[in-house]
């Protein structure tokens, strides 16, 4: 139990994590070959396909945990949730930032309304609207409930935003991995099958799993700055 | 073609940037808390 206020123990989850986002930024930049045509920023995919992974992932518990919470009002799921959005904002923050980074060699323009990227502004616009409102709701009760409506509301737009770029002719590049062909000629592991060459295909595994952990210790962080806040404004209303 | 290379090193300057100043956010917060409720 962590109680608030109190300095806590060093999160070894969180040494983890970093590490092991150093290490996989080091595999990327000096251990992962270029890809012919784009040259190094094709590189950049190593930090924005696991973003957007890690924020759809995020979202979707955001979800999860404010539909658990409006069944069971345990005040624990609406700490996680908030976390989560939190986080989820901050990683669709870099997938909106290495997007267009990547896009201007690319493409020529830094951004376009594509269905892809507009659908994922859209997402990102929706849960800074979630940040927002549980700032500017007092009572924790009425809170917790409102943003669990719009946590789960807003999620429902990730399965559009992964598939905008088959329902549409779209800009954006087709998943390479996230795909059902690419999964089974991941899974059978026959290379003339493989989406990616291997030293490719491999940083970019040990990235999704890196920032699937930074992402756990992101949300516990965020967890007990919660429980702090929440005491303190226990405190508040007590005298 | 252009040098997509200084592209390359925005894109991974921002991210690092932007999970490092995430992370100080959290700690800035907390310690604001602490500092609050802590005696001296």
């Amino acid at each position: 139990m962590i109680e608030p206020g109190r300095r806590t123990r060093p999160d070894w989850i969180a040494w983890i994590a970093g590490l092991a986002v150093v290490a996989t930024l080091v595999r990327a930049m000096f251990f992962t070959p270029l890809e012919a045509r784009q040259g190094a920023a094709q590189k950049i995919f190593y930090l924005h396909v696991p973003a957007a992974w890690v924020a759809f992932m995020a979202f979707g518990l955001v979800a999860f945990a404010g539909l658990a919470y409006l069944w069971l009002r345990d005040e624990r799921l609406d700490r996680f949730a908030a976390s989560s959005a939190e986080v989820g904002v901050v990683f669709t923050t870099v997938v909106l930032l290495t997007g267009p980074i990547w896009a201007r060699p690319i493409w020529g323009v830094w951004w376009t309304w594509d269905p892809r990227l507009t659908s994922t502004l859209f997402l990102w616009f929706i849960y800074l609207g979630y940040i927002v409102l549980r700032g500017a709701l007092d009572d924790r009760a009425m809170r917790a409930r409102y943003s669990a409506i719009l946590g789960a509301l807003g999620a429902l737009l990730i399965p559009f935003v992964h598939l905008s770029v088959y329902m549409f002719r779209a800009a954006h590049p087709q998943p390479v991995v996230g795909s059902p062909q690419a999964i089974a000629a991941i899974i059978s592991g026959d290379p003339a099958r493989a989406p990616l060459p291997p030293a490719m295909l491999q940083t970019l595994l040990i990235a999704l799993a890196a920032f699937t952990l930074l992402y756990v210790a992101f949300v516990r962080a965020r967890y007990r700055l919660a429980i702090d806040q929440d005491a303190q404004y226990a405190r508040g209303v007590a005298s | 073609m252009i040098s997509t290379e200084p592209y390359y090193y925005a894109g991974y300057a921002v991210t690092i940037a932007a999970y490092v100043l995430y992370a100080l956010s959290i700690h800035v917060r907390r310690r604001a808390i602490r500092d609050r409720t802590e005696p001296r």
